[in-house]
């Protein structure tokens, strides 16, 4: 893989809201998916085989603890580029940065089975495309004054809103803002999140990103983003208001 | 699989009932419902929770989650926090107040599976485990994602469990009783194997396995035994007319310590079981000189003033026992000494069944000389200031009140408390108070005092005030603090000292309040201490209320003189 950085970034995301996972590994890439312990939250990744310079897999399940990968991802440099590779004789996941020179760490497998919970296929009304940064500052905002978030979605605009005992805020985003990509909405819709999650799953977003919120009353939100050609896809499940 | 639920279900029940017997009768529905549908792993977990806690008694470790954790966590699952502690202290109770609230919280869930018991058990274990960076968000995120998916009954066990105060009013005797019932094993018996491996989960997940004998149940290396306890002798005469032939040995006035040694390793243990170790290098060192390589031995760990020999008081000890850092300066400056009483293990043997001469002789054979009273007690007295860090109890063996007497007065003048009378064929019998081990010594008066503060009482006692400040007097009638005592009341009494000191309330200080100093208590302790934390220079150790003195006033209460005189007793430098 080109940048070991670049996918450093997938994995501190990831590990924010799972311990463990396990990559299924075929032959056109890799995927994984796993619900958070509270099961409010799941996560899912497809690297697709595109993703890679070189790949070469046959069907595999790889077990990783995630707090261990994510310490040796923290140690990728800049330039270093990122080699992938099971050793199956001694049961371990060869991680190599490639620069100068060769690093290599070797990481235990876990033993787990692939999770069958996987991103259900759901109808959305709402489909918002925003740029990375503007929502991940919203929800830093909200964070402020409040422990979970409402998103609202009109015609004409999509809105991120908290609101604490005494204090509130909003951030708007009007259609033709700068912003927005996009915004088609058949409905409109409204639904509270927990903020701590929703900021855990944008953390590996940059600047220059785009994230697709799907949208609807009363459902699990869902958010798209790609990081290095890794597609991330997260689902929360809403706080219903009494 | 057993849900969390249905264990929360039985809590619940056994929390509503104060007798000790249905409490056992649910107990044993819980052992049931493990044998019916879980594995026996899951008994053992419920076993500790029960009594609140995560890990088996022997071990220290603590989830290490605070109330203030806790609380975050709550609020982080969309609880109110002004909410959330207004109920706090309206029910006393922060597993109730979650209970209350949580009903409030409409969290959906991508998928709903209800909580296991092996769900909540490995999750806080986890809690407990997390360390270094980013480690309290880890711990705040797990213990949420637990609070999310559990029902408001659940979520008050979960609260106080992760408080480790479970409230239900479960001990460790009646599960005992529950697992003697359901499994048809006396009780004695079960008593006795816990006594050695103080994990109640162990020893219920065996019985579950049908596997009493298990290798796991026998006293081993580095874990420590619950020891061996004296009563009070009334006399030496009374004593020795039960024993006929006793050993007597000098009661030290110190600390009373288990030491591990396998090879290179050891381990000190307090009589609480505490891990003393690190405190303890100088002793670690000459353990590790004793030419043995397994071993498990215990003794009075004592403060010795190297100018005098004597003891020093026993806060020293306290002082060197929970030093943490500076270790070695506090070395320098508070010499201790240990001496060996007893050995239950050696290279492989287990010696808690032999006769207490036995164990003596083969302590005698480790340290190369026997510590006779009788026959050397020259070199006894010479050696008291000596540098000397192992050493074995002074003993005699005898019949004679007169010569016992004699050794007594000579243990006394020596600085020490007074002296162990054992019987020298008993067996050891870890974690009972036996009458084949007895210990005499002087009578400390008690103590009038009289009550001059009252604190707000917690959890049990949430409706009376839970201790009180007592004081003594000058000779011109001035009050001085000396204790807070809180043991040693019924329900009754604390009802009762609720409603006359809400009559004598002088000032509210929020916890506490400060009352007319006219209730008098008479107090029993076990010993006089120097403070700084009291002016009077004075603190009691361990008081207990004996009982109302109605027929005194503030004037009557003993005095600091009688306070000095009675401390200088107990150094016996009188």
């Amino acid at each position: 893989m080109e940048s070991a950085k670049e996918f450093k970034k997938v994995v501190d995301t990831v590990s924010t809201l799972l311990d463990e996972i396990c990559f299924e590994v075929d032959e056109e890439g890799i995927k994984a998916s796993a619900m958070d312990p509270s099961h409010v939250a799941l996560v899912s990744l497809e690297i697709p085989k595109l993703a890679f310079e070189e790949y070469e897999a046959d069907n595999h399940d790889i077990g990783i603890d995630l707090e261990a990968f994510k310490k040796v991802m923290n140690r990728a440099k800049s330039k270093d580029k990122l080699i992938l590779e099971l050793d199956e004789e001694r049961n371990k996941l060869n991680v190599i940065f490639e620069n100068t020179g060769k690093r290599k760490f070797s990481l235990a497998l876990l033993d787990l089975s692939a999770s069958s919970v996987k991103v259900p296929d759901i109808e959305y009304p709402n489909v918002i495309m925003i740029k990375g940064d503007a929502f991940k500052e919203a929800l830093k905002d909200a964070s402020l004054f409040s422990d979970y978030v409402v998103l609202k979605a009109d015609e004409n605009k999509f809105v991120v809103h908290a609101k604490g005992d005494l204090n509130e805020n909003e951030a708007i985003f009007e259609k033709d803002c700068s912003a927005i990509i996009s915004l088609e909405v058949k409905e409109e819709a409204k639904s509270a999140f927990n903020l701590d999650y929703l900021i855990d799953m944008v953390k590996g977003v940059s600047s220059g990103d785009i994230i697709k919120i799907y949208l609807g009353n009363d459902m699990p939100v869902k958010l798209e983003y790609s990081i290095a050609g890794v597609n991330l896809t997260f689902l929360l499940a809403p706080r219903i208001e009494g | 699989m057993i849900l969390w639920k249905d264990v929360c279900e039985i809590f619940d029940k056994i929390e509503k009932t104060t007798k000790r017997l249905e409490k056992r009768d649910y107990f044993i529905k819980l052992i049931d419902m493990v044998k019916e549908k879980g594995k026996p792993e899951d008994l053992k977990k419920i076993c500790y929770m029960a009594i609140g806690r995560v890990y088996p008694e022997y071990d220290e470790r603590e989830l290490g989650v605070g109330e203030k954790l806790l609380i975050n966590a709550i609020t982080s699952i969309g609880i109110n926090k002004d909410e959330l502690l207004e109920k706090i202290k309206e029910t006393g109770d922060i597993g109730l107040a979650i209970e209350q609230l949580k009903s409030k919280i409409k969290q959906a869930y991508l998928l709903f599976q209800p909580l296991t018991v092996n769900e909540v058990y490995e999750t806080l274990k986890r809690v407990g485990e997390i360390e270094g960076e980013g480690s309290q968000k880890k711990k705040l995120r797990l213990i949420s994602s637990l609070f999310l998916r559990a029902s408001p009954i659940e979520c008050r066990y979960l609260a106080r469990l992760i408080l480790e105060d479970m409230r239900i009013g479960m001990n460790v005797p009646t599960i005992l009783d529950a697992l003697s019932v359901y499994f048809n094993v006396p009780k004695e018996k079960l008593e006795k194997i816990y006594a050695i491996t103080n994990d109640i989960g162990l020893l219920a997940e065996k019985l579950l396995m049908d596997d009493l004998e298990s290798k796991e149940l026998k006293l081993k290396l580095f874990r420590p035994i619950k020891p061996m306890l004296a009563q009070l002798a009334p006399s030496i005469e009374e004593a020795l007319l039960e024993m006929g032939r006793a050993q007597f040995e000098t009661k030290y006035d110190g600390a009373r310590v288990q030491i591990h040694k396998g090879g290179n390793k050891v381990k000190i243990y307090s009589r609480r079981l505490e891990d003393v170790t690190n405190a303890l290098p100088e002793i670690v060192e000459a353990v590790k000189k004793i030419n043995v390589d397994k071993l498990i031995v215990e003794g009075e760990c004592v403060a010795i003033d190297k100018e005098t020999g004597k003891p020093r008081p026993f806060q020293d000890i306290l002082r060197r026992f929970r030093r943490k850092y500076d270790i070695g300066k506090m070395m320098k400056e508070i010499n201790l000494r240990v001496y060996l009483f007893d050995i239950l293990y050696k290279d492989g043997v287990s010696f808690i069944d032999e006769e207490f001469e036995k164990r003596r002789e083969v302590l005698e054979e480790i340290v190369g000389y026997k510590n006779d009273w009788r026959t050397e007690r020259e070199r006894i007295e010479k050696e008291l200031k000596s540098d000397k860090i192992i050493d074995i109890s002074y003993k005699l063996v005898t019949s004679d009140a007169k010569e016992a007497r004699e050794f007594y007065n000579w243990s006394l003048s020596i600085g020490h408390e007074g002296v162990m009378i054992k019987n020298l064929k008993a067996p050891y019998t870890p974690g009972s108070r036996v009458r084949t081990m007895y210990k005499f010594k002087p009578t400390l008066e008690s103590l009038d005092v009289v009550i001059t503060k009252a604190k707000r009482g917690m959890g049990k006692r949430k409706d009376w005030y839970g201790s009180f400040e007592i004081c003594v007097r000058d000779e011109e009638g001035n009050l001085y603090p000396i204790g807070h005592v809180g043991t040693g009341l019924t329900e009754a009494d604390l009802e009762f000292l609720k409603e006359e000191i809400d009559k004598i309330i002088i000032r509210d200080l929020g916890e506490e309040v400060e009352v007319e100093p006219k209730i008098v208590v008479e107090v029993a302790y076990e010993e006089i201490q120097k403070s700084d934390k009291y002016p009077c220079g004075y603190a009691l150790r361990f008081p207990r209320v004996v009982r109302f003195r109605f027929d005194k006033g503030k004037d009557d209460i003993n005095t600091i003189e009688d306070v000095k005189r009675i401390y200088e007793i107990q150094r016996g430098r009188k």
